[in-house]
């Protein structure tokens, strides 16, 4: 029982940091470009989260078991692992990614116990965190290629519009990641109708409490975008991880937010980006997998 | 049931609001160029209180910048085009201040000019190009506030093109005025070689400033539109 309850705190507080860590790339636009008060951008992404992790959340509540053995241990063993890494990564600004620890460590529980997991779950698995990149940064150039190049008549209608849909949008990408990183992390405590109640009010906690420095920084820093490249970028990603949800498989939202931004980015022909930047994420992409199956092999 | 309040806030383009904002600056700055020919016109006249005008609307322009800059930095403007809403502020504002001090040169001259028992005849030739360049501005300016209205980009960019060309004019204009001034040095004191110098290069800052506030207009319409 203790277990129990120590397996749902751990979730809710991972749930809590991962919502106030994630808000920053699914409204940060938003908020960034004033058009919607931060409160109200915070109330729509945690809305989104939640959403996603009811209505959605589900379709992962199986996929950590196909590589790892259903149990109480090993399931501490992935939560300790991912609070741990969350916190190495929050402290030194390193941008690590939940899912892939999470799926890491299960693996490397899975190799040290000699579980029968299933091979081409991980094949699959491996492959979609290979190229959901290349689709993302492929998507997003093209169509913002596309974009750039209709003959915009009223440049207010415009605005009007693509301020109206990247509030959709923003929400839709909130509900996605909701759906796939909170669905994921749900499974942990099978997805049981009380660790839904805990995440959601850890998320919400989360977007209260624990999102204002980051969202600052990111809405101001990095997502200073123009409306046009904020709605690429975020419709990309998001129809990357909600088909990636369909298919029950875990895909870090970041992983696509990050090269939709570098797609669009690459679309025009005067490039003013650095990047050194993508090139750390992207080495960090090998890095969080790795570092999950080391300290998953060593700790079960 | 909607929220009809939030509904409305996000119909309303902030960047759009800001910029019809910046049409205060127009009739102020219309005003001062009007007086500033009328002072170039006949400058033996009573210009005292055409000057305390110039200097009244330079005041107006100053609250209108803090009324403006206030709004930009609390909310109405993303991040991304603060720093260009800020410059074209800047750009509004030295134009009026600009006007404010030509007002206060002609006046400093005139009764230096007088003290010194100094002919103004030598000059008056360059006071009519003056005019020329106040009147081009006149219809910069007429362009420019016509740009903070207009919502097609193509409008946008013929605007843009007649100010290129009002201020590729003025440059001519100024450039003659140089010539002559460097011509005519011999007969002129160094006082009034200096007086005519720094207006044409303030005149022709004018024109500049008008350039500038139209490729930041467009620059901030392409940027919200793409």
């Amino acid at each position: 029982m203790i277990i129990f309850y120590l397996i749902l705190a751990l979730i809710g507080i991972l749930s809590a940091f991962v919502s106030g860590n994630n808000l920053s790339a699914t409204v940060g636009t938003i908020i960034g470009s004033r058009v919607v008060s931060k409160n109200f951008g915070l109330l729509l992404g945690a809305g989104g989260f939640s959403l996603g992790l009811i209505l959605e959340g589900r379709f992962l509540s199986d996929s950590l078991f196909l590589i790892m053995p259903q149990r109480t241990d090993f399931i501490l063993i992935v939560l300790s692992v991912s609070v741990i890494m969350f916190f190495i990564a929050a402290f030194s600004r390193i941008p690590l990614s939940l899912i892939m620890a999470i799926v890491g460590t299960s693996f490397g529980i899975a190799l040290r116990v000699g579980y029968d997991y299933n091979a081409l779950y991980i094949y699959i698995i491996i492959s979609l965190w290979v190229l959901a990149p290349i689709i993302a940064i492929i998507f997003s150039y093209t169509l913002n290629r596309r974009l750039t190049r209709v003959n915009v008549k009223n440049v207010w209608v415009t605005a009007r519009f693509y301020k109206v849909i990247l509030v959709l949008v923003s929400f839709i990408t909130s509900f996605t990641l909701g759906a796939n990183t909170f669905g994921l992390l749900a499974s942990l405590g099978n997805s049981s109708l009380l660790t839904i109640i805990v995440m959601v009010v850890a998320i919400f906690a989360g977007a209260a409490f624990l999102s204002s420095g980051v969202i600052r920084r990111v809405s101001q820093d990095m997502y200073g975008m123009r409306y046009q490249n904020a709605f690429v970028s975020l419709l990309v990603s998001s129809l990357l991880v909600e088909g990636a949800t369909f298919f029950t498989l875990p895909l870090p939202s970041t992983q696509t937010l990050t090269s939709s931004v570098f797609g669009t980015g690459l679309s025009y022909r005067t490039k003013a980006m650095q990047v050194r930047p993508f090139l750390i994420i992207v080495l960090m992409w090998l890095i969080s997998p790795l570092l999950g199956i080391f300290l998953g092999y060593i700790l079960a | 049931m909607v929220n009809y309040h939030f509904l409305k806030k996000l119909m309303i383009i902030g960047e759009r609001q800001s910029l019809k904002n910046m049409e205060k600056y127009m009739s102020l700055a219309k005003e001062n160029s009007r007086l500033l020919i009328s002072i170039f016109e006949k400058p033996e006249n009573d210009i005292q209180s055409m000057g305390k005008t110039i200097g009244e609307n330079e005041k107006a322009a100053d609250e209108i910048t803090l009324q403006l800059k206030r709004d930009i930095t609390s909310g109405a403007i993303g991040s991304s085009l603060m720093d260009n809403f800020l410059t074209l502020i800047e750009k509004f504002d030295d134009i009026i201040d600009k006007t404010y001090w030509i007002s206060r040169e002609m006046s400093r001259a005139k009764d230096s000019f007088i003290a010194n028992g100094f002919h103004m005849e030598p000059i008056k030739g360059f006071y009519e190009n003056f005019e020329k360049i106040l009147e081009l501005n006149l219809e910069a300016v007429d362009r420019v506030n016509s740009m903070l209205e207009v919502s097609e980009i193509d409008e946008v960019k013929e605007i843009r093109a007649r100010i290129q060309e009002l201020e590729e004019e003025v440059d001519e204009i100024k450039d003659g005025v140089i010539d002559r001034l460097y011509r005519t040095s011999e007969s002129i004191s160094y006082l009034m070689f200096n007086h005519v110098n720094s207006i044409v290069h303030t005149l022709d800052d004018l024109l500049d400033n008008c350039e500038d506030i139209s490729d930041l207009v467009l620059n901030t319409m392409l940027s919200v539109s793409r």
